[in-house]
């Protein structure tokens, strides 16, 4: 194994590394919720499967890289749309900020004439390592199988004629790389093809299904708050190599276009773990755990036909899924979906059907007066029995069985000051044997944001409240400076007022980039105070770690990470986050408990790419 | 028993003429507050509580400059006569450069209490401060280790603030602050200055809601400072007198 490593790193040392930081500074500065680990997923397929300019049917998918605003987006499309461009350059004559096109640059492309896209060969490498201390007992114990050390490497390279490669492999802490008689853990290898004649995408592998607004299928990418006030569905399938346990499916899709229709059929054959319900944990350390390990079959073989017309488009597609979790061995899943765009008004809605009886409906209109407000209105509806398990609209209740009625207003006062107000109303769909039996509740959500080159401030706050139950009012606050050129210092405020409590996190983090930017310095403190409610910590970027965590209780934490660019084509990272609770003597139970108050997690990275 | 000392917390004032003393009187001394005096300097302030108890809080302390480099000692002690906790601290700063300052309080803590055994502890805070021509902002991380006595009876706070200068008169001040002990506070400040003799400042936490005022009268090297605030659980009067050496 320790070959294959060396091999690898040998192999791709002649590349440049990749650096989402521009990125993900823009998401934390927009609307922190939007961060997680699946967004890097997206933009490293973007690098390596950039979008087409001139393809108008691809065009739309830079939505996909959430790394514009509504605005810059409307500019882009409907200038590709109305011309075929010569260079990406061009777009710099367009009302946009050249920092917005400096974050897309990677992830788009003009085709130069008689030139293959995959003339030039694409590679990139990670190689991640993690631990923590002190051990937890199921080390200690040797009831884990495994290492106590989190492993990750993932490559992607472009082969000939259109074709890429695409490999990731991960194992948790305790887990071993290999299960002595269920073979490799958490592998993937995916095989890629694009093409420019009618066959557009072949995928053989792990991929994502999103189909229409996500009420059956959506398992890319997809931020699930009502803020995502116009989502506009952009692929069906979507290779990923997300170290995802769960949510993903396995097996070959194929897309081909005829003219303005799409065509695509999907097959997915794979184990789910679990015995009662599905075990979406993905820790298979003990061996007790191992027992859950791909249990149940499931296998899903769908078709997709999509017709672009003008501003038109419309969808079917009909899906036959099988699951041995479920009595009812096979279903079949219809999902018709529409949008249109007349000026500027866009309708859009998804309704889909389970074995003509169940179903579920998603309406939406939104409307823009100029350029700077926005208005959409929403109608949603699921029955109780709906196919349940890989939806990805937004819900309410955590089942997604309601119907609600949704509507939400954003103005741009000016190029600094934005405004955004939600209003959620929904009802259950599921009974409960208590009254009342279909509660009801309301949500509203409000944001107010100022941005300027060297600030940015935003005060949010949310209201929920579900009938019987406690209402809770949550404030944030976030402001962050430009101290100078190389240094960016943000503060986070959190406040979650649950009847009379209070519960509040306090997080200062801080940024420095040397002056050549070859290294970077980033230092995070929190310090939080709950009791039932937990509060999200997010550290600075890091690459290919996962820097957040849910908190409850007292304590704080604290994490430094340095990265450095040794060469053009070689990156590596280090990080060291601790975390102290002041409400408790040990930290967690069973295996996975610590014997102390305090613990600290080493992350360490080495990046590569052509 | 220390989570009693920060409802003293106040936000306090920086202004420019006063060579930063007012920083001085802090219950939460953050070291970048050191950075700038260029004169040694003795003070003392003390706040009452509670007279009939005798509860207070107190501290004396001495800034001056080894080998061009500015540090303070000071000794703070708060409790009454069945019940005193006592801190030994040594603070310096550091300029990373012409705008940005960085820190570090050693503190000794020692808690008698009377029928029991005295207790000792050891621990260390961090400042960060950065200055533009007319604003500053601070952080200050107290106790981040969670070093204690016994278990989690010493205060750990993080405390991030902001003030904003007018003009050459007139400032504001804001302060966020997390404690593991009493939670979330949030406070501000206004303050003016006249003639570079007379202060006032008014002071208000928000959560939870407290107020106050302060002024400050100075003649020569001798600086005097008076404050009343409504605390949450009592009302509080302190006095504070700073004196500065003679440069030689």
């Amino acid at each position: 194994m320790t070959r294959f490593f060396s091999i690898l790193l040998l192999v791709n040392l002649s590349c440049i590394a990749q650096d989402f930081t521009r990125q993900w500074i823009y998401l934390e500065t927009i609307d922190e919720q939007k961060l997680n680990a699946d967004i890097v997923d997206v933009w490293e397929y973007y690098i390596q499967n950039p979008i087409n300019l001139n393809d108008s049917t691809e065009l739309y998918r830079i939505r996909e890289l959430n790394l514009l605003s509504e605005k810059e987006l409307n500019l882009i499309t409907s200038h590709c749309q109305s011309q075929q461009l010569i260079s990406i350059y061009q777009l710099q004559t367009l009302d946009i900020q050249i920092e917005a096109l400096k974050r897309i640059k990677d992830f788009i492309y003009i085709p130069i004439k008689n030139k293959p896209i995959t003339a030039t060969n694409k590679a990139s490498g990670y190689f991640g390592l993690q631990f923590q201390t002190p051990q937890r007992n199921g080390t200690l114990n040797r009831e884990y199988i495994g290492s106590p050390i989190k492993s990750h490497l993932r490559y992607r390279t472009t082969l000939k004629k259109g074709w890429s490669l695409g490999l990731n492999w991960e194992k948790d802490l305790g887990e071993p790389l290999w299960y002595t008689d269920e073979g490799a853990n958490n592998i993937t290898l995916n095989l890629i093809y694009k093409g420019e004649g009618n066959m557009r995408k072949v995928l053989l592998g792990k991929y994502d299904i999103s189909i229409g607004e996500g009420l059956l299928f959506g398992t890319s990418y997809r931020i699930n708050n009502p803020y995502f006030l116009n989502y506009k569905p952009t692929s069906i399938t979507k290779s990923t190599l997300s170290s995802k346990e769960y949510n993903y499916f396995e097996g070959a899709a194929a897309q081909w276009r005829i003219r303005n229709t799409n065509l695509n059929i999907f097959a997915s054959h794979q184990n789910l773990n679990g015995k009662s319900s599905i075990d979406k944990s993905g820790l298979f350390r003990t061996k007790t755990e191992l027992e859950n390990r791909k249990t149940f079959e499931e296998n899903l073989i769908g078709i997709q036909l999509e017709r672009h017309h003008k501003q038109n488009t419309f969808s079917w597609a009909g899906i036959v899924y099988n699951s041995e979790f479920y009595e009812t061995k096979n279903r079949f899943l219809q999902s018709f979906y529409a949008s249109n765009n007349y000026y500027n008004i866009t309708y859009s809605g998804e309704f889909v059907l389970q074995d003509l009886d169940d179903w579920a409906t998603l309406q939406k209109l939104d409307i823009s007066v100029s350029d700077n407000s926005l208005f959409s209105v929403q109608f949603r509806s699921r029955s109780d029995s709906l196919f349940n398990e890989y939806r990805s609209d937004y819900s309410s209740f955590s089942n997604g069985y309601e119907s609600a009625v949704y509507y939400a207003f954003q103005h741009n006062f000016n190029k600094k000051w934005l405004f955004r107000l939600t209003f959620d109303h929904f009802k259950s769909n599921l009974i409960k044997t208590t009254e009342p039996h279909f509660p009801k509740g309301n949500k509203i959500l409000s944001d107010l944001m100022w941005i300027s080159e060297q600030r940015k401030f935003t005060l949010q706050y949310q209201y929920k409240n579900i009938e019987n139950l406690n209402y809770i009012n949550k404030f944030r606050l976030f402001y962050q400076e430009e101290l100078s050129d190389r240094i960016r210092w943000n503060t986070k405020l959190n406040l979650i007022i649950e009847k009379a409590n209070i519960y509040s996190s306090l997080q200062s983090n801080y940024y420095w980039k040397s002056l050549n930017e070859k290294n970077k310095v980033n230092f995070s403190f929190c310090l939080f105070n709950t009791e039932s409610e937990s509060i999200y910590w997010r550290a600075p970027y890091f690459y290919g770690s996962y820097n957040s965590r849910f908190l409850t209780g007292k304590g704080n934490t604290t994490s430094l990470s340095f990265q450095k660019k040794i060469d053009r084509s070689l990156k590596a990272g280090m990080q060291i986050t601790q975390i102290n609770y002041y409400d408790r003597e040990v930290i967690g139970t069973g295996n996975e408990m610590i014997d102390s108050n305090s613990k600290i997690e080493f992350s360490v990275y080495l990046k590569w790419k052509n | 028993m220390m989570k009693l000392i920060q409802l003293t917390c106040v936000l306090m004032g920086l202004f420019a003429h006063a060579q930063n003393t007012e920083n001085l009187l802090k219950t939460h001394f953050n070291p970048t507050h050191l950075q700038g005096f260029e004169t040694n300097i003795v003070y003392s302030r003390v706040t009452i509580f509670n007279r009939e108890f005798g509860l207070h809080d107190s501290k004396i302390a001495s800034i001056f400059k080894l080998q061009d480099r500015p540090f303070q000692v000071a000794y703070q002690q708060y409790g009454y006569e069945h019940f005193k906790e006592s801190k030994y601290s040594i603070s310096t700063v550091q300029n990373l450069n012409s705008k940005m300052n960085l820190g570090v309080n050693l503190n000794f803590h020692h808690l008698g209490i009377t029928d029991s055994e005295n207790l000792k502890a050891l621990s260390f805070d961090i400042g960060y401060s950065y200055k533009s021509e007319k604003y500053e902002i601070r952080l200050f991380l107290e106790n981040p280790l969670n070093s204690k006595y016994i278990e989690n009876d010493l205060e750990s706070r993080f405390i991030v603030s902001g003030e904003y200068y007018w003009n050459s008169n007139l400032f504001s001040g804001l302060q966020l602050e997390e404690s593991i002990h009493t939670g979330f506070k949030a406070s501000h400040q206004f303050g003016y200055s006249y003639k570079d003799y007379l202060s006032l400042s008014i002071l208000q936490s928000i959560h939870p809601l407290e107020y106050g005022f302060r002024v400050a009268y100075k003649k020569e090297r001798v600086q005097l400072y008076s404050q009343y605030q409504i605390l949450t659980w009592t009302n509080s009067t302190g006095f504070a007198l700073i004196y500065q050496l003679a440069n030689d």
